[in-house]
């Protein structure tokens, strides 16, 4: 069993420069746990806290209820698997795995055993007595995966360990570390940029920028209800809209200018009551491309939130059409069915599904949310409700 | 032949064995001498030598949770060997140090005094190599001399100084002190 806890984690280095600001996380048993963002935002250096490679400045870090942050990595009971496959090229893949149990003296059956058993998870056996030159990339990285595991940590680090393989290899790999992770079930956080890998393989997603965590959640917590504007555009392909305007008796308005009209979307019950307090105030609203229709029972369903857009660029993907076009000079991309026909400078009415919209404040960014326990309040705080069962009730809806 | 020669330090010396097996199993022929709790590590005509010491520290780490620092520095000159104390389980270049602590003054003192144990003669090759941006013809004809003769004076830099003017890093670190010394 592993089970993790950082509590206000902090890394600051010799030259002042700050990494990772007030960390706190806990991590269950067994968990994925995904730490995903732009270059720069903290990740690396956060696990490499957790290895032992980076002193901690400041907070408590425990593995297993133990505070670890004077412990040597060597005895943390933690395997961590890099980018690079470091494989040694002259041994075959099975040596490569016994190596470093050959050199702690493991009896030689236990050392037979693990690598076997290792082998068997990831599908190596046929590949044992292969030399890394002999392998494919994707091969080389689940090499590299067996010599964590033979030596049955009780937590796995990984360090953005698909970066180096192709697109299509690194889809394959995605799917078969997450297997394998079933299979071994042992706690892992796993490091990335790419936000499609946090989104398929993760238990919980933690989201950074700057050395800060914008929101940890489950992929669909993380999709549905983004903490704020990044998190929103950083999430999800291709990023979710966002159109600046103002709240006005009910509606997100976009003023219009000499040569524009003025775009009235009509906003939800429930988006208003998020939005007390900003009436006749500039707000944020959010929209994912894929919740933008130009047909069907949402036409019907939010005709007040139907404008018409001119498309500017028409992007087949084979089964799906990414439409770019401008609201009153702003950007907004969406993807809808390839049935539909629909060519540049086409001037369409699009309707927003408004159940799945957002409201984000201009200058905190973050997701306004009615504070049920606060009638009244002025502001709005990002707050947990019943947005699962909300979530839910949605789909089921469609 | 070239020689490759890096400055290590590993956090737990009782782990030198187990390293040295590591270093051994990747390079083939190496050569370490411990000087107290940092050793010297040279080896012979190794191409992306600072590439293979990533992967050796990613190994190191993967199979003992080591924690090993290694420091390439041109010219095999031991006035850079304290930089490893600042090195964290990393692999760095004098480059690296250099830009790292830009503003310290002793970095930028150490780095020119390297520079000022070269001769004459062979500065001002490496001058104008690194004027005709690497190019060797240019530089030929910047020199006055016969292209075999340029390559006898590079050779004689790669090969008896130990400076590799084909690797980035020992290019991009001369070519920054060589403009500040002058």
């Amino acid at each position: 069993m592993a089970t993790l806890k950082f509590v206000n984690i902090n890394k600051v280095y010799d030259s002042k420069v700050q990494a990772v600001f007030d960390f706190n996380l806990d991590v269950r048993d067994k968990e994925f746990i995904v730490f995903v963002g732009p270059s720069g935002c903290g990740k690396t250096t956060t696990l490499r806290m957790v290895a032992g490679l980076e002193e901690i400045t400041s907070g408590e870090l425990y593995i297993n209820d133990r505070l670890v942050n004077d412990i040597a990595p060597k005895d943390r009971d933690i395997a961590m698997v890099f980018q690079s496959y470091a494989l040694y090229p002259h041994m075959t893949v099975f040596d490569n795995m016994a190596f470093g149990l050959k050199l702690r003296k493991i009896p030689k059956e236990e050392i037979e055993k693990r690598v076997n058993e290792a082998a068997a998870i990831l599908g190596l056996e046929p590949y044992l007595n292969r030399r890394p030159k002999a392998l494919s990339g994707g091969q080389r990285q689940r090499v590299a995966l067996g010599r964590a595991i033979v030596r049955n940590p009780k937590v796995f680090l990984m360090d953005e360990p698909l970066s180096n393989l192709d697109a299509k290899l690194r889809v394959q790999m995605r799917s078969e570390i997450a297997k394998i992770h079933q299979r071994v079930g042992a706690t892992t956080i796993y490091v990335t940029h790419d936000q499609t890998e946090a989104m398929t393989m993760a238990t919980r997603i933690v989201v950074m920028k700057d050395g800060h965590i914008q929101q940890i959640g489950t992929p669909k917590e993380v999709y549905n209800y983004p903490a704020n504007v990044f998190v929103g555009g950083f999430i999800g392909a291709p990023a979710m809209n966002f159109l600046r305007g103002k709240y006005i008796d009910g509606k997100f308005v976009i003023e219009a200018d000499k040569t524009q009209r003025r775009i009235e979307i009509e906003l939800t019950e429930e988006l208003r009551l998020n939005i007390q307090g900003y009436e006749n105030e500039e707000v944020i609203l959010g929209i994912r491309p894929e919740d933008i229709y130009v047909d069907g029972p949402m036409v019907e369903k939010y005709p007040g939130a139907t404008t018409e857009i001119e498309c500017d660029v028409v992007e087949l993907l084979g089964h799906e059409l990414i439409v770019y076009g401008f609201m009153n000079g702003q950007r907004i991309i969406i993807k809808t069915s390839a049935t539909h026909d629909i060519q540049v400078h086409d001037k369409l009415n699009f309707t927003f599904d408004m159940s799945r919209a957002h409201c984000f404040d201009p200058t905190t960014t973050t997701r306004l949310v009615y504070k049920k326990e606060k009638l009244g309040a002025q502001n709005n705080e990002n707050v947990e409700t019943d947005e699962a069962e909300s979530l839910e009730n949605t789909d089921k809806a469609k | 032949m070239i020689t490759n020669k890096a400055y290590f330090k590993l956090e737990n010396p009782n782990e030198r064995n187990i390293l040295k097996k590591i270093l051994e199993e990747s390079f083939q022929e190496i050569s370490i001498n411990w000087l107290n709790d940092v050793a010297t590590l040279e080896t012979v005509n190794k191409e992306n030598f600072q590439l293979q010491l990533c992967k050796i520290l990613s190994t190191a780490f993967l199979d003992f949770n080591l924690q090993v620092s290694f420091l390439i520095v041109p010219f095999f000159n031991d006035i850079f060997l304290k930089y490893i104390y600042k090195l964290n389980s990393e692999v760095a270049s004098a480059f690296e140090i250099f830009i790292r602590y830009i503003d310290d003054p002793i970095v930028k003192k150490d780095s020119i005094a390297l520079v000022k144990k070269i001769s004459d003669n062979d500065l001002d090759t490496l001058k104008a190599f690194l004027k005709c941006n690497a190019n060797s013809s240019l530089t030929a004809n910047e020199l006055y001399v016969h292209r075999n003769t340029l390559n006898y004076r590079i050779n004689h830099l790669i090969n008896d100084l130990n400076i590799d003017i084909r690797d980035l890093n020992t290019l991009m670190f001369l070519n920054l002190i060589i403009n500040i010394c002058a």
